[in-house]
């Protein structure tokens, strides 16, 4: 066992950087998303919810492929960025943040459009009968009564991204110290010229982050639901 | 709700249809299972792909694989200090260690960008791709030619690194990189990319092409001695004789 070892500490750095951006970035849009799934119907409907739960049953290594030919240079936004304004997304941290925020976009809408669709409506009818406009009402009444699916879906998104890898590798790469998270260390590991003790030094402290998350996750969700008054 | 009994019934069907057709290509005898570095991956398939079957990895992964116990009769790989791990072996019994050839690194850019192209890898600022200093021999030798001319650190922030040989070049012949480095073996045959500049083969250990035995398959002897024979490798960008400079 090396904990010392600067290897391990920078891939663990870098799969929470990358976790932590991807589920930020991922909250708003997809709450809205969820939102507007559980109280529109439209013919477009159906049509959403196919394309955001698409990565959830497309092969990983797809999604990496389809945001490779997106981002990289060759790609539309990839080209134009680079063309344009010198930038390179993919092969960065921020192509794996991508990755990972595409890969568990479905699972934070799912979860949140459940908690969503649970809320009684004659409380939403309430506060728009009290003068509360449609935001009012979302934020003041849906969203609050909503937040442990909300927060589930969080949980579940920011496992997802620290255990990616079909797509991260194929959009980002792996670079030590900028791309290479611990699913990807441990890919190379098993890879590698070298021995096992790197190798189990990270498996371990891929399972304590794990285990400290779910432990993390289960003592706010509890907060949450005495909060909320539905303490069991 | 419908009843569920037809769509399972189908199901059960059908994959007892594939399992009972998979039972039934496993009553031939099988092929000589042949674990190839990537960059030779296509050469060995010219010659033997009709005979053989090719699987192809960067060669630090096969020797892990094969110490983990993968099925394998012939191994062909980029770098002699991954046979030497297998050599050491007890539990493997590899016989008839042979090289095939050596190559040597050179720098390429993609095609495209050629026309364009003055300077060198140190004066000109892009992505420079490589491969995996760890897990893959053209890494082990990109980066100790690096770290011998002193350039390892300042180049290390531009490195795009590629899972093996083929990977990398890929990096190239698609422009996600400016350069690359890859075996020459790799870059002469390539339209996609070109040749910019030749690495000293004195800045790294000599790029040794092996074939050895590792499996009891009785074509093993007769697919050993045939691969480097029945295609000509130095057309194909190898070199015979003596590597060292």
């Amino acid at each position: 066992m090396t904990l010392t070892d600067p290897a391990v500490w920078s891939a663990v750095e870098i799969s929470l950087r990358v976790a932590f951006v991807a589920v930020i970035a991922m909250l708003g849009p997809g709450v809205l998303t969820a939102w507007w799934l559980a109280r529109t119907r439209s013919r477009w409907s159906a049509v959403v919810d196919a394309v955001v739960n698409l990565p959830l049953v497309l092969p990983p290594v797809v999604v990496g492929y389809l945001l490779l030919r997106a981002l990289g240079r060759r790609g539309w936004l990839g080209g134009l960025l680079h063309d344009q304004l010198g930038i390179d997304l993919a092969f960065t941290w921020w192509a794996a943040a991508i990755a990972s925020a595409v890969m568990g976009f479905p699972l934070l809408v799912r979860s949140t459009r459940l908690a969503i669709e649970l809320v009684e409506r004659d409380l939403e009818r309430a506060a728009s009968g009290l003068g509360a406009g449609r935001c009012r009402t979302f934020l003041k009444v849906t969203l609050p009564l909503a937040l442990p699916g909300v927060f589930a879906g969080v949980v579940l998104a920011f496992a997802r991204s620290l255990g990616e890898f079909g797509a991260t590798i194929l959009v980002a790469g792996n670079q030590p110290g900028s791309t290479r998270t611990l699913a990807l260390s441990i890919w190379t590991e098993t890879q590698s010229q070298k021995g096992e003790d790197r190798l189990l030094t990270l498996v371990l402290v891929s399972i304590a982050i794990s285990v400290a998350a779910m432990v993390v996750a289960e003592w706010l969700s509890r907060r949450l639901e005495r909060r909320l008054g539905r303490r069991r | 709700m419908a009843r569920p009994f037809p769509a399972i019934y189908i199901l059960a069907t059908s994959m007892s249809l594939v399992l009972s057709a998979g039972a039934g290509c496993r009553e031939e005898s099988p092929r000589p299972r042949v674990h190839v570095a990537a960059s030779v991956a296509a050469l060995v398939e010219a010659g033997l792909g009709d005979r053989v079957d090719v699987s192809a990895a960067s060669s630090f992964a096969i020797v892990r694989q094969v110490i983990a116990g993968m099925p394998a009769d012939v191994v062909v790989l980029a770098d002699p200090t991954a046979m030497d791990q297998l050599v050491a072996r007890t539990d493997i019994d590899v016989s008839r260690r042979r090289t095939l050839g050596w190559n040597r690194l050179v720098v390429v850019v993609p095609v495209s960008k050629a026309s364009s192209f003055d300077g060198t890898l140190d004066s000109t600022a892009g992505r420079i791709g490589i491969g995996d200093p760890d897990a893959t021999p053209l890494g082990r030798y990109s980066r100790q030619s690096f770290e011998r001319t002193e350039r390892w650190s300042a180049l290390r922030d531009r490195l795009v690194m590629g899972g093996d040989a083929r990977a990398v070049v890929s990096l190239a012949e698609r422009g996600e990189v400016d350069f690359a480095v890859v075996y020459r073996s790799d870059a002469i045959a390539n339209p996609l990319v070109e040749i910019v500049e030749s690495i000293d083969p004195s800045t790294h250990d000599a790029i040794l092409c092996e074939v050895a035995i590792v499996g009891r398959h009785p074509d093993s002897m007769a697919v050993h001695d045939a691969i480097g024979t029945d295609v000509d490798w130095t057309a194909a960008g190898f070199l015979d004789g003596d590597p060292s400079p």
